[in-house]
């Protein structure tokens, strides 16, 4: 009995250690140290298997050399076409295949895993084959490895991961991850670097078992903002890791600075790194949420970047972008972080990064601007073109800001300067919810104003916007003549229909509605108050507490002529009549009325009112007013004498009567008198009401004879096309090839043919001649 | 005995007449052109010969690399550093000049495939008036080189059959000319490959004449063993060139025809190339009669050989089995170009192939026939017709600007300009001309631009809004009947009293 006694108790000391389990995940431990004794650094070797049903489906291989420094982890998952991680149990070791290879290595240079229930997080990781590592790739649930996760090879290294824990509180401060195929011709991620800039608050995740805790399997790539998950990621049902994920969250912690960079970073060296570069967090504000509430993410090429040229593959036809630039959307939250956005201002332009910026504990430099100063950087800098997206109404959630809007939709053939012709047609409208500015016709900082007509934050020098109030309606925006801010609002319904609009010009405020139009004199501010970007703390304060004034006086969209109603002032009232048009040309307000016959005269303290009709009122610093006379467009062409082949000018002079259009469209088109016309020039101009514009155009006739130019003249506003044409006969071309032979070069010419020819039968006569001699 | 004797001496210095006359051409070429001239493909060469004379590598990394093999720049490389010239001095003077050295490769071949002499002379004489082979041999790309190369294995295997007692010096010297040909264009050495397949084939089918099959097969095995070889092992570039290629047909389409990939198909330059079509069928006179002569042998022959009635002669055999081979080639490759599927110059590539063993036929069968009267007349008019056809030849294979469209030639101030440009221009490209008379006229002289986009001909890039004009352009447009697509209020930035530089106003902030 005794011997039974002690039979078993060594039985049982031979029986694998049982470790913590989660879920239905068993993990069991397999080595001669314990698992206690190994995790907390002691030298020898180890295995944790993973099992379910009985079937071993990860095993993670502990080792530790006799006064080695560093521990390391060989993690093997199932192999493909298998249903268990092939190797052999014995009662105090595990033997795996020799050629097998571990999915993932992982190197702990502080030679521990398990201090103080705070794991290490000094750690080297290789990853090997078909796991999400690294940004960039992708793992689907259903349909498995996806982007460059794809395309690598079973057991090739694919990512390697170097985090660091310089102060040692059990989270990595910084992480470098370097994708390691070569991949030739694609432009995927090649060096991915995230610091952590603050503390971190978030709770940690034990993960499968607490004994070893880096073993999750939570299927995502990128950390939570309350929670630091294991970075091993395993299907479990298939017994794979899918994913290693992130030791430094880039998004979901309070500040962090990151680089996604296409070429690679090397060690070492001062780097230009392209791309997303930099990706900066930031929190501004008191409220510590573990989220930023301030995101600025950049695409940045250096100047003669190869991968420029794939930016828009199709127009630049491996062209690169002809100069260093950058696209950065700044977003920002005002009540703290909470993964959505209030607001973003998005800029493109061309500077070149100049910094020396320390990454990794000055292991490596780049030229991009240094974490603190990005947003100042943007903010001080002139850009040509920007966009502003402001939420009306709907919740923007993203962790990457608010994406509607970029400049980069202006199309990179204008920015570019390969064309003249921008592409507005991506402005026309935005999400409901939603209010979107522009410029890109000046190179100017950013700056933002509030309105004191809307009450709303606006860009300045904005040349239009939209408002997207729902699907049916939207208000544009846009500016009459020469002021930085926005001061005309139209409410228009989806057919193009103005419902409302208003415009606040010289003093004057003019609204036109259902109910009639009202021209009010009134004292008002265009811009309250101008404002920079928030950069810091103070500025989002003040921005924050400027809002928030102005929250319970925000303007109704709906109601335009209520805005109005908030000013006094001596005004003309007419029921049932309306504004069709405002400008001011030259320092002079201009507008056209249509006055019903129904219509009712409330109040006429600026100007007398006529009868029903259509009449243009003009105030100069004193109103006028006056028929409206012909209203049509006036187009003409003329061209200098035509020559086949040679460019000629072609004159177009546009002369519009009455109503002037922000932005018509010209197009020059050519063919014969009665033949199919091409298009062969376009152009867009402002046509000012009753002032000719002279458009001067080139053309040079493919042949001579009679040919037939026609001018086309497209107002958006009136949604009308005018054409005028001329015909004209182009004189045959004076140039001629004038190439003359020489003397010498037909010699040797004839010389080399007589010789060849001579020689040519000289030997076969000859020949022929003796045989029959 | 006294007579034999002095004929002997006499047509010692046939030769050395055709050397001359070839010459001559060659000479006339560098003189009209004033050694100012180029095309796309000599200035490829011309920056291989730099970059591996600046490198000392066969595969600089960073310049330019001919991924069919590497004879003729290495030898270009070779000259630079024995003679002192620059590499376009080499490219636009001295190979040109030294058309006449070609001869010695054309008679030997010559020599061999038809069994004499008067062969010898009448043919060389005949493959100089072909424009195809004369384009070939008269620029400065590989072919000059693998063309001789070419005649020269015709020689080995043609004079291995006649000369059966040193067939294996014969062969030795055959299995080494092949692998300079695979080293100077391995695609040119697998088509020739290929044909011997072909050959045998057809020698062991129809001929049964196990000579032939024998010698054939043995050449035929070693030969493929040295291209793959080559592409694989020893410049595996050219093995790159087939792996990047995509599409099994393209593959094989590179590999048996000799056929880039992605060039334009010649038929449809024809119409656009040339004045009228009228002249370009008169220039091409030489082909037409050449193929409709050796169409018209071959067909005779394969009558003669379905009636039992096989030609003696080994060598008559071999260039009939060789021509059905190449036409065989040849045929296959045009429907390819024509089925659109993918481009081809085989016009450029397969016809002088065809046309040199096509001489051979006309050659073989003219020295063999026995005019019974008027021979002298004969012999007099034939010599004409010749050298009418020569000159012909010579306007199409130089691209005379009187004649064609296609202008190789340039002047210094069109250079001047893109010197400028080259240096002052921040950004963009520069529109040169109405194809790549002037990108590979830079190329050249000059070598890649500092900005290796800069220059772009054809129709202006997308980037484009910097635009040369010359006089030599304005006459260009007028010949091609285009008009010169520079803005009417394009900015004059550079004018050198004969080049301008015209640059597009900024019509928006991102075009200043």
């Amino acid at each position: 009995m005794k011997q039974l006694i002690w039979l078993i108790a060594v039985l049982w000391l031979l029986l694998p250690a049982p470790a913590h389990a989660v879920s239905d995940v068993q993990v069991r431990y397999v080595g001669a140290p314990t698992l206690e004794e190994l995790i907390a650094g002691a030298a020898g070797t180890g295995t944790l298997l993973y099992e379910r049903d009985g079937r071993v489906l990860l095993a993670v291989q502990l080792t530790k050399a006799a006064g080695a420094t560093s521990a390391s982890a060989a993690i093997y998952d199932v192999p493909a076409g298998t249903d268990a991680v092939p190797l052999l149990v014995e009662p105090t070791q595990v033997r795996f295949p020799a050629r097998s290879l571990p999915a993932v290595t992982i190197t702990s240079l502080d030679g521990w895993w398990l201090r103080d229930d705070r794991p290490s997080a000094n750690l080297d990781i290789l990853v090997r084959g078909q796991v999400y590592a690294m940004w960039g790739g992708a793992y689907e649930r259903e349909t498995g490895p996806a982007m460059w996760t794809a395309r690598v090879q079973p057991g090739e290294p694919a990512v390697k991961i170097e985090a660091r824990d310089p102060h040692g509180d059990g989270v990595a401060l910084y992480e470098y991850r370097d994708l390691l195929p070569a991949f030739p011709g694609r432009a995927y991620i090649r060096s991915n670097y995230a610091e952590r800039r603050c503390a971190r608050t978030s709770r940690r995740d034990a993960g499968i078992s607490p004994a070893w805790p880096f073993i999750g399997d939570r299927q995502s790539y990128e950390q939570r903002a309350d929670v630091q998950s294991p970075p091993v990621i395993v299907d479990w049902n298939q017994g794979r890791i899918t994913h290693v994920a992130e030791l430094v969250t880039a998004r979901h912690q309070s500040c962090a600075y990151v680089l996604y960079s296409i070429s690679p970073l090397v060690r070492g060296q001062h780097n230009t790194p392209n791309f997303e570069s930099p990706f900066a967090f930031y929190t501004l504000s008191e409220t510590q949420t573990g989220l930023p509430d301030l995101v600025l993410r950049t695409e940045r090429y250096p100047a003669g970047d190869p991968i420029s040229a794939q930016m828009d593959g199709r127009l630049q036809q491996g062209r690169r972008a002809p100069r260093e630039l950058q696209v950065i959307r700044y977003s920002w939250r005002e009540d703290g972080g909470d993964a959505s956005w209030d607001s973003k201002v998005e800029v493109y332009g061309y500077h070149t990064y100049t910094g020396t910026t320390r990454l990794a504990d000055g292991q490596t430099t780049v030229d991009a601007p240094e974490y603190a100063a990005f947003p100042s950087w943007v903010a001080r800098r002139s850009w040509p073109a920007v966009t502003f997206v402001d939420t009306e109404t709907e919740r923007y959630v993203s962790t990457e800001g608010i994406y509607d809007w970029s400049p980069r939709d202006i199309g990179l053939a204008y920015l570019f300067g390969w064309s003249i012709v921008p592409q507005r047609d991506l402005y026309a409208t935005i999400k409901p919810g939603l209010r979107g500015e522009y410029r890109f016709t000046r190179d100017l900082p950013v700056q933002l104003y509030l309105s004191g007509i809307d009450g709303r934050l606006h860009l300045r020098d904005a040349e239009h916007g939209v408002w997207q109030l729902d699907d049916q309606q939207q208000i544009r925006l846009s500016r009459i003549g020469d002021t930085p801010y926005l001061n005309s609002w139209q409410r228009v319904a989806a057919d193009g229909t103005t419902h409302e609009l208003l415009a606040a010009v010289d003093g004057h405020l003019l609204t036109s509605g259902p109910t009639g139009l009202l021209i009010r004199r009134a004292r008002y501010d265009l811009a309250q108050r101008e404002l920079p970007l928030p950069q810091d703390a103070a500025s989002l304060a003040e921005l924050r507490a400027i809002r928030a004034a102005q929250q319970h006086d925000l303007r109704a969209p709906d109601n335009l002529r209520a805005w109005v109603d908030r000013f006094t002032g001596p005004s003309v009232v007419i029921d049932g009549a309306r504004i069709r048009h405002v400008e001011q040309q030259r320092g002079v307000l201009r507008a056209v009325i249509d006055i019903l016959p129904q219509s009712v005269v409330r109040r006429s303290d600026l100007f007398k009112i006529p009868g029903a009709g259509q009449y243009v009122i003009q105030y100069d610093g004193a109103w006028s007013i006056v028929p409206l006379g012909d209203t049509a467009t006036q187009v003409s062409v003329t061209t200098e004498p035509l020559i086949a082949l040679q460019a000629s000018r072609v004159l177009v002079t546009i002369t519009r009567g009455g109503v002037g259009s922000d932005r018509a469209s010209v197009e020059l088109l050519a063919g014969r008198p009665a033949a199919e016309l091409v298009s062969i020039a376009r152009r867009e101009t402002a046509l000012p009401a009753d002032e000719p514009v002279d458009l001067v155009l080139g053309w040079a006739p493919p042949d001579a004879g009679p040919w037939r130019l026609v001018a086309r003249v497209s107002t958006p506003e009136d949604n009308s096309t005018t054409a005028g044409e001329v015909t004209g006969t182009a004189q045959p071309t004076n140039a001629t090839y004038r190439a003359s032979l020489r003397a010498p070069e037909v010699l040797l010419v004839l010389v080399g043919a007589l010789l060849i020819g001579v020689a040519s039968t000289a030997a076969g006569w000859r020949d022929r001649r003796r045989q029959h001699g | 005995m006294a007579s034999t004797t002095r004929n002997h001496d006499r047509q010692a210095w046939i030769p050395v007449l055709l050397a001359i006359g070839v010459s001559a051409i060659g000479f006339a070429f560098v003189v009209r052109t004033e050694g100012r001239w180029a095309e796309n493909d000599s200035a490829l060469f011309t920056e291989a010969f730099r970059a591996i004379a600046h490198t000392a590598r066969l595969t600089p990394p960073n310049g330019e690399v001919y991924s069919g093999g590497y004879l003729y720049q290495l030898l270009g490389a070779w000259l630079m550093a024995a003679t002192g010239f620059d590499a376009a001095a080499l490219q636009q003077f001295v190979m040109p000049a030294l058309l006449g050295l070609t001869l010695p490769a054309a008679w030997a071949a010559m020599h061999a495939l038809t069994g004499s002499r008067a062969g010898a002379a009448l043919g060389s004489a005949l493959l100089f008036a072909q424009p195809e082979f004369l384009f070939v041999l008269l620029r400065s790309s590989h072919e000059k080189y693998s063309r001789v190369l070419f005649l020269l294995l015709l020689f080995w295997i043609a004079h291995a059959m006649r000369q059966r007692s040193a067939y294996a010096t014969s062969a030795i010297c055959c299995y080494l000319t092949l692998f300079a040909l695979i080293a100077a264009n391995a695609f040119l050495a697998h088509s020739f490959t290929v044909a011997l397949l072909i050959v045998l084939v057809l020698g062991w089918l129809v001929t049964r004449d196990t000579q032939i099959v024998r010698r054939v097969a043995y050449t035929l095995g070693i030969s493929f063993g040295l291209v793959y070889l080559m592409m694989f092992v020893i410049y595996p570039t050219s093995g790159e060139l087939l792996r990047v290629v995509e599409g099994i047909m393209q593959r094989l389409r590179l590999l048996f025809f000799a056929v880039d990939p992605g060039s334009t198909t010649p038929y449809a330059q024809v119409q656009s190339a040339w004045i009228s079509l009228p002249v370009y069928l008169l220039l091409s006179l030489a082909n037409w009669l050449t193929l409709a002569a050796g169409c018209g042998i071959w067909l005779v022959a394969a009558v003669r050989a379905v009636r039992g009635q096989l030609p003696e002669d080994p060598g008559e055999r071999l260039m009939l089995l060789l021509f059905t081979a190449f036409g065989i080639q040849g045929a296959l490759a045009i429907i390819a170009d024509l089925s659109g599927a993918i481009g081809g110059n085989l016009q450029l590539r397969l016809l002088p192939s065809l046309a040199i063993i096509a001489v051979g036929l006309i050659a073989r069968a003219l020295t063999t026939w026995q005019p019974q009267q008027r021979a002298r007349v004969i012999a007099r008019v034939g010599q004409s017709v010749l050298a009418v056809l020569v000159v012909l030849a010579v306007l199409k294979a130089t691209n005379e600007p009187l004649v064609s469209n296609k202008w190789v030639f340039y002047r210094p101030d069109e250079l001047a300009a893109l010197d400028w440009a080259d240096i002052h221009l921040g950004e963009g490209s520069v529109w040169t001309e109405f194809d790549d008379r002037l990108t590979a006229a830079y190329r050249t002289a000059r070598g890649a631009a500092l900005d290796r986009e800069r220059f772009t001909g054809f129709v202006p890039k997308v980037d484009t809004r910097t635009f040369l004009l010359s006089e030599v352009i304005v006459q260009r447009a007028a010949r091609l009947q285009r008009p010169v697509p520079i803005d009417v209020d394009a900015h004059r930035v550079y004018d050198n009293g004969a080049s301008q530089l015209y640059r597009s106003r900024a019509h928006t902030i991102y075009q200043r």
